[in-house]
């Protein structure tokens, strides 16, 4: 089970796919557009202001990066609704780079402050130092976090962890909490549906989209199956969400 | 073989979770199984709805009106929240011969001891705004409630283990055992069970096990089709009902069947839940085991629900789903031995009432097995 359709993270071939040479990250910031699913989506392409990313006519092409148009300058990150671009600099020092992601939790770190610098999937990659947290008015909600990281990291860190987080919630529409989830697993809930039925995770907005692989890990984790066995929920209609009035369509009858 | 039990209850819903918590506050040795989780099959697939005006006066009214005394202290009693409110409901009217049907049925409910009131619309909207202006009315009654059915059976589930229950989700019953004429027990995935007696509380599943016995237990799946709302300000004061509902349910012969929304039996139920998410319901549908919901299905129930409550037209529906409600043909409920096959307890066939009925299907369940 690899890939970014199956896990939510790109798999190393996804990855490899994507990032630009290491002699261009040396030589000072670039994006790195981790998008490689053929979706209908191109705000990137409008927001760089030197026109260094091109989808095209076609919607659903992925963005292609000019490395040497592209500055740098970070204003694709919080343009990207699916918050797959990143910006990498290996020029700073012989031995960190910057990493500038989108940062969409709260609190937010302080710079200085150390954190844990954590991979596509949440796991724990290094130590990192916080250098900046851009809340600008033109980042419109999506903070940007920039981290010093070991430099053979750059490829690897794409975002963080509080050392001290607290509760961390697995479903945040219904806000249940890590804590809540490996309680229920513990109590004998053994399928994502069942963690469902006891805390509410999934039940919410995003309708499991984003908890749903947090919570057969978890599962996986308590039991020790592996996470490709665990019973995905079951999905249901509607896709998105529709207003009552959109269902509901034309005439009352036939 | 030695008994395992005093009792066996098949099935973790709202009813058998019901009986296995009254049976074991009685004293006796209980064991429930269910071959899925607690709440895994019509009780997590259904409205909230504790409504005392949908029942017919008699047997049915009188058992939900002391169901509904029940309820009121169950919280407590179960020492978890099972989101229990006692908000009152309202059965709405689009038209003078919709209200005239009601009040026939108030008429006999308030002999009965119920109070219920017919309210012109202008007076229902004022409890009530969200109702659209061109209704009849609506009527009223301050003993209904709601609940969260999931939490029910998970609160009936847990109290009962407190009081010495075994409670076994991923046992599946395959078979009764019948010994020198009396069922003495339940042949499982995981081996044999014995007990004095075995409650059949699966639903519309009940008579699988009935049938190998040549009896025809007159239970049909009857789909029901909801849709949920994204979660939402308090913006309903009731528990709401449709008298379509009580159409489809006591006179489906006053339907027309060139009716779409007739046809699939829609008559709103909507609740709001204390999440704020609006559960929107509901089709009845026979379409055998079938658990998916269908567009024909969810257009049909959203379509009424824009009619009784315009205000909702805008709101977002994050999920649909549809559940398989035990139908009787004489709309009550199956309780109580079963001629034939002594030991054997029914607790099955509540329909739409399952909710309203748990409680007291359980404690009279519980007072027949002394």
């Amino acid at each position: 089970m690899e890939g970014v359709k199956l896990t939510g993270a790109l798999s190393a071939d996804e990855q490899a796919s994507v990032f630009p040479p290491n002699e261009r990250a040396e030589r000072g910031p670039v994006a790195v557009i981790e998008c490689v699913q053929q979706i209908p989506c191109n705000p990137c392409e409008k927001a760089c202001p030197f026109g260094a990313i091109e989808v095209g006519p076609d919607i659903t092409n992925l963005p292609r990066l000019d490395l040497d148009k592209c500055r740098g300058c970070g204003l694709c990150l919080s343009k990207c609704p699916g918050l797959a671009i990143f910006l990498v600099d290996a020029s700073k020092s012989a031995t960190e780079a910057l990493v500038m992601f989108p940062y969409e939790y709260l609190p937010l770190p302080a710079p200085d402050e150390i954190v844990d610098g954590v991979d596509r999937t949440g796991r724990f990659v290094a130590k990192a130092r916080v250098v900046k947290v851009d809340t600008g008015a033109q980042r419109e909600g999506t903070t940007i976090v920039t981290l010093a990281v070991p430099k053979q990291t750059m490829h690897d860190v794409r975002s963080m962890r509080l050392v001290a987080p607290g509760e961390v919630f697995l479903c945040r529409c219904c806000e249940v909490s890590e804590t809540e989830v490996r309680q229920a697993v513990r109590e004998g809930a053994k399928t994502v549906a069942a963690v469902k039925m006891r805390t509410r995770a999934g039940m919410g907005l995003c309708q499991g989209r984003t908890c749903r692989r947090l919570i057969s890990r978890v599962i996986a984790e308590e039991t020790g199956q592996s996470p490709a066995d665990i019973l995905p929920p079951t999905s249901r209609a509607p896709v998105r969400t529709l207003s009552l009035e959109a269902l509901a369509g034309g005439d009352d009858n036939e | 073989m030695n008994k395992q039990a005093e009792v066996i209850v098949i099935g973790g819903g709202v009813i058998g979770t019901s009986v296995a918590y009254y049976a074991a506050k009685a004293g006796k040795r209980v064991v429930l199984l269910d071959r899925g989780d607690i709440a895994a099959g019509t009780s997590g697939a259904c409205d909230g709805f504790i409504i005392m005006q949908s029942k017919n006066p008699g047997p049915h009214l009188d058992l939900a009106m002391q169901s509904a005394a029940l309820y009121r202290n169950l919280t407590d009693e179960l020492e978890y929240d099972i989101e229990y409110m006692s908000c009152g409901g309202m059965i709405v009217a689009e038209s003078e011969k919709q209200a005239q049907l009601l009040q026939g049925l108030i008429a006999k409910q308030k002999q009965a001891g119920l109070q219920v009131e017919l309210l012109p619309i202008a007076q229902a909207r004022r409890s009530e705004p969200l109702l659209a202006a061109d209704l009849w009315g609506a009527a009223y009654c301050a003993n209904d409630a709601q609940v969260n059915p999931i939490r029910l059976a998970q609160g009936f589930a847990q109290a009962a283990r407190r009081l010495g229950a075994q409670i076994r989700p991923g046992v599946e019953v395959q078979a009764l055992l019948v010994e020198n004429g009396r069922v003495c027990g339940v042949k499982t995935g995981q081996g044999e069970l014995r007990a004095d007696y075995i409650v059949n509380a699966t639903g519309v599943w009940a008579p699988a096990l009935l049938s190998p016995f040549g009896i025809d237990l007159p239970i049909k799946p009857r789909r029901g089709q909801i849709l949920v709302t994204e979660p939402l300000p308090p913006m309903l004061n009731h528990v709401l009902l449709c008298a379509c509902y009580l159409i489809a349910k006591y006179h489906p012969e006053e339907l027309d069947p060139t009716d779409r929304q007739h046809r699939l039996g829609v008559g709103l139920a909507v609740e709001q839940t204390a999440h704020g998410s609006l559960l929107v319901g509901s089709t009845r549908e026979f379409a055998g085991f079938d658990r998916k919901t269908t567009l024909a299905g969810i257009e049909a129930v959203a379509q009424h629900a824009r009619r009784i409550l315009p205000a909702l037209a805008k709101v977002n529906i994050i999920r649909t789903f549809a559940g398989l409600r035990p139908h009787t043909p004489d709309g009550l409920p199956i309780l109580g031995p079963v001629a034939g096959l002594p030991g054997l307890i029914m607790a099955a066939g509540h329909e739409g009432d399952g909710i309203a009925l748990a409680p007291i299907t359980g404690q009279k369940v519980a007072e027949y097995l002394k």
